[in-house]
Order: C-alpha cells, then structure tokens, then sequence
C-alpha cells in the first residue's frame, strides 16, 4: 500500500507541472475518456472533458495511475452504453507490442512458474507446463533494450512500407507514441479512416500483417498443371515486390545460417535447399524468383501455404485487437504509465531512429531511495545497467525505484 | 424527347442519366421538374407511376421482360420506385432490387468507354478514382474496402491487391463488379418506412403489400428442417448473422462458418442451408455446397464442425448479448427443452 501511495505523490509531481499544451488531443469533447486509480482495481470509464484544462484539472486532482482516451468519436462520450453514445468515429490506431512478438531475448528475461509441480522454465510460457501438462502457469515478463528496438523496427516499417508508401497517409496524420511500457502506439488521423467499419479495418490489419495472400495474385492466374515460372519482381509495387523481396531475404537466411524460419513440410525443405542456388541466381539476373523447380514437384497446397508463411513473416506484427476495436481506449499521449512510471512519449517521426524510450521517456530523474528488490533482471536505464538482484536492499535512481515498485518486484522497506 | 442536361464542361445526355438514375446529375436533373410524391395520382405522371409499378412487379414475380421505355419515364420511375420499396417495406423486395439492379448496371456498364465509368464511380458513389492506363483504374482505398466489403472471395481482399499511395489498381472488369456491388450495397440501405403510405400511392401499396404476402417466400421459409427449426430461439449473435445474410448484407467468413455449423447442429439440412445463402452478393452454388457439405462432415476431414464457443465468439466481436450459456447451441437446446417442459407442465395441470 505504502507503494501505491509513493508511486500516486511522484505521479501527482508530475501532473502538477505538466503544461496544459501537452495535452493534445484531436476533437477532446467528442473522446471518452477512462482511468484506472492506484487505490481501486476496474477501470472508471464513460467519462468526458469540454476541455484540455478540465482534463488537467481531473488528473491532477485523482492522479490515475492509467489515463486513456476512446480513439472513437461520440455524440455523447458521457453515455454509458454504447448505443446512446452514438459513434461518430475512430482513429485508426496500430499497437505494436514486444509481448506479441517472440523475441530472442526473452529467454534471458522473462520467466514461467507450473503453479502444480513448481516448475520453472525461461521465455515464453508455453500453454501447458512441459513437465505436468498443468495449464496453471505463472509467468512473470520484462522489456530490455532489445526488446524495444524489436518493437520500434516494426514500428518504421509500419510506417516507411505501408501507412507512407502503400495507404499514402500524410506523415502530418500520422503521430508516434511510445506506450510508456512495451512498445509503441501509432495513431492515424484523416478523414479516409475515420468512418471505417470493422470490416475494412479487418481487411487493413490482414494488409499490414500480410495475411491471406493468394496465389493466383502473387503468380498470376495459372492451372495446377501449368507449370509456374517466376515469381514477381523485387521491384512491383506493394505486396508484390514486398513479397518477393521478402523471399529472397528468407532464401539467404536459410543459405547463410541454414536455419528455416518457416516449415512446410520435409519434403519442401529439401527442395528449397537444392534449389536456393539456382533461385538466387534468377534473382540477380532477373529480380525475380524462378520458382518453376519448387512448383513442379510440389502439391499446390504446400506451395500456397509457404506464399502465406512468407507474406505473413514479412507482414508487421501489430497486435490486431486494438485495430480492429473501434471503441478501444488508448492512453494518453504524455500521460505516466502505471506499471512503469515511464511518459508515454511522442516521438517525432525524424526522430524515431534515436528515441530510446529507457531513456528518452524517463521522468523522475532526480534523487536516489532505498527498496528491497524481490527479484529482477538486469535493467539498462538511462544509460546505465542496474541488477539483476534477488532479495535485496539497494539505493536505486527514483526512476528505476519506481520502475521496479510498478512492476510489483520491489517494496519500500 | 430529346432533354439535354448540362454537366461542367461536359454534356450529359438524358439517356445516360436513365441509365444511371442513381448519379447525383440524376437527382438534381429529376428534381428540376419538382414532382412531389402526392403529385404522382394526377394524370400527367400517370406514365411514371405505371412504370414504377411495372417494374416493382418484375420484381416480385422474377420475370425479367425487354421493353422499350423512354428515358425521362425511366429516370423519373426511378427515386418513385424506391419511395414506393420502403413504403411497401419488404426488406426481402429492396433486397431483390438490389440485385436486378446490380446485375443490370454490371452488363450496362460494360459497353461504356473509360471516362464514363469514372464519371459514373465519381459522380454516382463519390467515389475518388482515375483512369491510369487503357481500362485500367485507380481508386481511393477507403471507396475500395466499402465497397469490395459486398465480396467474401480471397481475390478482393486489400492484401490481393494493387495498392499505391493510397490508390488502389482496378482492370476494368473488376472496377464493374465493384460498382455493381456498391449499387447494390447502396440500395439494400433503404430502411423500411413505419408511416402510412401518402394518399397517392396507397392503394397501389396496400396491393403489392398483399401480392407479396402471397407470392415471396418471406425469411421463415427458409427454415425447413428434418426437424422443426424455431427462429425464435436463435442466440443474438446467430440470429443477427441469419438476418444479414437473407438481407444480402455483407458477412463474414467466420460469422458464416458460426452460422452454418449452427444451423447444422440443430439439425437443418443442407439443402435449407445452401438456399439461405443464396441472398449473398458472391453467392457461388457449387462453391457454397462445398463448403457447407464440409463443415456438414460431408466431405474432406469427414469433421462435422461444431460452433465456436461464446467465449470465441467475443474475442470475434461478434457476441450480442449475454445469454448466460457457454455455447450458442446450448442457448439454442435449453430454450427448446424450456418450451418442452411448458407444455409438459400444462398438461400436467389440465
């Protein structure tokens, strides 16, 4: 409790001072708006601002460990149920977040515990426990650099490949938000998405992720007896040339670290095997694959799903959910995560190569406290390492201080 | 009569207009000559209204006859025939309609030239588009995904398509379906009117009214089970995607795989379930047997496919209502033994 309580009076430092100009938030009137407090569990929701200032004035008041807003747009935000709102709107809004992307580097920070026979692994949890078979398991999950870096690539090919090049949304529409915690927000205001339905929104998500792609697009209409000669060029536009691009980089992966990211079947694999020489060779004197020695010997299914496989790792892994929920709540822009007491932070589009969040977006930056750790692995903040520590009292930065007592691993003493 | 009506630089023939009443040049055309609805019982409309009702007719009886009609009656019928759809209020004969209608403009504008189907995309849909090459187009993907909704083939998927700086790139063969669709996805809008119909046209539909109740097969007709089927018991979120599809709407791939392992489930066969499809706008015969004989276990796996559970289908989005069961089939089954033990009950009494 004594936790709550100091995470709330640093917090509260924070929204005291916080200009009213940071608060930026296209057609506020319209938004609802939802908070989760440090006291109670639930989220209080359906509420809504005339302005900026009424905002601040709450938040400084209440102090939230959460502030969200609806990317939707209501006739009545205050309305507590959805037909009476009445939807105008939504912003579109992709989410990419590290924890749905299997990164390498969790095996060296996150870790699972079977809640029946005691168990303990590292990484990602699996869903039943490899020992027992209980589904009862606990995991408990960090963010490193690495992690972020993962998340922010996929952020600018988002952005560069798809929303720029693709949708041709103008950067001006487009606004970056780091989330405070795992990854990054990006939010798309113009009019051509703002009335969309699930549907079209689903039809966006399959697009970005790479989902669903034919065969008969990806090589022209042909009969399973015809034979297949090339794939696209590196140099179509959209997913064609993406698509091909993309199997070339698979095929000098697997050339160069013999590794498979993507399994067929046995068979497919010893056909690519024998073949890559021959299809990157088609690549630099054609800039395009011959596929005509995989399709011959291969049943049409398995040469549509490895098309899918290969759109489908080339895709971004946005989490769709939040895409695709037109009456999401977002969190704020330069409000304080919770969980981290890091700012969710707006990154300008020029600067996002350098933006590092576990130090760009750093808030308490001044003075040192005391806490007993539980336990945590190694953390890099502000340019520093800290721990890994296991049961122990140390004099902490406030900002690691409060990072750890957000992630529930560390206590005043 | 040869009217002709001036359009910016362009000039924009009469006939055009009848053949795409739906442009906005049509509106403002037709309403030049400032006909009310009330106007249409006074003789110099007569013409019109026999029109309109001649083909709401057509409609109801399916027959498709070739006649000559002069293009100001048939541009002036047409905002006549819809007031007198959503009058009448049969959502099954705007929905009809909106296929005669769709399948119509498909063969019509096939013999137009580039420029009038980008005249046609922009000035009737508002759509933004442009001719990119010989019969080839680019239009704005936020028109495209409205409109290819209509579609639930792979092929139409945004990700099966050309997309540049925000323009999708259309052969002039697809452009045509996808204008047809969007017709037709405009007129299935129509609501029905819960007003008495104006004095004028009363009569004439309170007659349809009572031809359609004999003739159209309204949505309970489609329920003919080894079993008996009872609508009335469907799940919200069964119930809602049974009423989009026989209305024509857009449905979903998944939202058609709940309906049909539903359906299958309680016990419909799949003749029954391939007739409730035929409504879609990308109804496939053999296709849809196919699909639904496998999920029947039919065919293939030889898997009889059960529903997904509630729990899946909220993370759909698809969940309507919180009917206190764990599977839409339950819903289904403990209505079904409520109404059982009912009548046991009252036997009891009696």
């Amino acid at each position: 409790m004594k936790e709550k309580i100091f995470l709330k009076k640093k917090f509260k430092e924070y929204y005291n001072t916080l200009d009213i100009g940071e608060i930026k938030i296209n057609d506020l009137r319209r938004r609802e708006f939802g908070f989760v407090m440090f006291e109670e569990s639930g989220m209080i929701r359906h509420k809504a601002f005339n302005s900026a200032n009424e905002l601040a004035e709450f938040v400084r008041e209440h102090t939230p460990a959460h502030a969200y807003y609806s990317s939707a747009y209501y006739e009545h935000p205050l309305a507590e149920n959805m037909t009476e709102k009445k939807w105008i709107g939504a912003d579109l809004i992709f989410d990419v977040d590290v924890d749905h992307i299997p990164t390498s580097c969790k095996n060296k920070h996150d870790k699972w515990k079977c809640l029946d026979c005691n168990s303990i692994g590292t990484g990602i949890e699996s869903k039943a426990c490899n020992v027992c078979g209980s589904k009862r398991i606990e995991s408990k999950k960090w963010v490193c650099q690495k992690c972020l870096e993962i998340a922010k690539a996929e952020i600018t090919k988002l952005i560069d490949d798809f929303l720029l090049n693709d949708f041709g949304f103008n950067l001006k529409d487009i606004e970056i938000v780091f989330s405070g915690h795992r990854g990054y927000h990006v939010h798309v205001y113009s009019k051509d998405v703002l009335t969309l339905d699930q549907n079209a929104r689903r039809e966006i998500i399959d697009y970005v992720r790479g989902r669903g792609i034919d065969v008969y697009f990806l090589f022209g209409k042909y009969s399973y007896e015809e034979i297949i000669s090339y794939g696209p060029s590196i140099n179509e536009p959209g997913w064609l040339g993406r698509w091909s691009r993309g199997l070339y980089d698979y095929i000098i992966n697997i050339k160069e670290n013999m590794k498979e990211e993507i399994k067929v079947s046995e068979n497919f694999s010893s056909l690519l095997i024998k073949n890559m020489n021959k299809i990157i060779e088609s690549y630099s004197t054609n800039n395009k694959p011959l596929l005509s020695p995989l399709a011959l010997s291969l049943k049409s299914r398995n040469l549509k799903l490895f098309a899918e496989k290969v759109a489908e790792e080339y895709g971004v892994k946005i989490d769709e959910q939040v895409t695709l929920d037109v009456k999401r709540l977002i969190r704020i822009p330069n409000t304080l995560h919770g969980k981290t007491g890091l700012k969710a932070t707006i990154v300008k589009y020029d600067l996002l190569d350098s933006f590092n969040p576990l130090t760009d977006a750093i808030i308490f930056k001044n003075g040192k406290i005391t806490v007993r750790v539980d336990e945590s692995p190694e953390i890099y903040m502000f340019n520093k390492d800290f721990g890994p520590y296991q049961n122990q009292i140390v004099d902490l930065p406030v900002y690691v201080a409060i990072y750890l007592i957000g992630q529930q691993s560390a206590k005043l003493p | 009569m040869n009217k002709i009506y001036k359009h910016q630089s362009n000039i924009v023939s009469i006939s055009l207009l009848a053949r795409y009443p739906f442009l906005s040049d049509a509106r403002n055309y037709i309403s030049m000559f400032n006909i009310n609805i009330d106007d249409l019982s006074k003789p110099e409309h007569n013409e019109i209204l026999q029109e309109a009702m001649r083909e709401i007719y057509e409609i109801i009886s399916g027959a498709n006859e070739e006649r000559y009609i002069d293009d100001y009656i048939k541009l002036m019928a047409f905002p006549v025939i819809l007031a007198m759809l959503s009058y009448i209020g049969s959502k099954t004969l705007i929905n009809k309609y909106a296929i005669k209608k769709a399948k119509e403009i498909e063969e019509v504008l096939r013999h137009e030239d580039d420029d009038v189907l980008c005249y046609v995309a922009s000035n009737g849909f508002n759509w933004t588009i442009k001719p990119v090459g010989k019969s080839i187009f680019a239009i704005n993907f936020k028109d495209y995904l409205i409109a290819s909704a209509m579609f639930n083939d792979q092929s139409w998927k945004l990700v099966n398509q050309i997309l540049i700086n925000g323009l999708v790139y259309l052969s002039k063969s697809k452009l045509i379906r996808l204008m047809a669709a969007e017709l037709q996805r405009k007129i299935i809008q129509i609501e029905p009117k819960k007003e008495e119909p104006p004095e004028s046209i009363k009569n004439i539909i309170l007659k349809i009214r009572e031809v359609i109740k004999k003739t159209i097969s309204e949505r309970y007709d489609y329920l003919k089970a080894s079993e008996p089927v009872n609508i009335n018991f469907f799940p919200p979120c069964v119930l809602s995607i049974y009423n989009d599809l026989i209305s024509g709407k857009s449905v979903s791939h998944i939202a058609r795989f709940i309906l049909t392992t539903f359906l299958i489930n309680i016990g419909l066969d799949v003749d029954s379930i391939i007739n409730i499809f035929q409504k879609v706008a990308d109804y496939d015969p053999a296709k849809t047997r196919y699909q639904v004989e496998h999920i029947a276990g039919k065919r293939g796996s030889r898997t009889k496919y059960i529903t997904p559970k509630c729990e899946n289908i909220k993370t759909m989005g698809l969940c309507l209502g919180n009917c206190g069961v764990k599977h839409p089939l339950n819903a289904y089954k403990r209505k079904v033994r409520q109404k059982h033990e009912r009548k046991n009950f009252l036997k009891k009494e009696i």
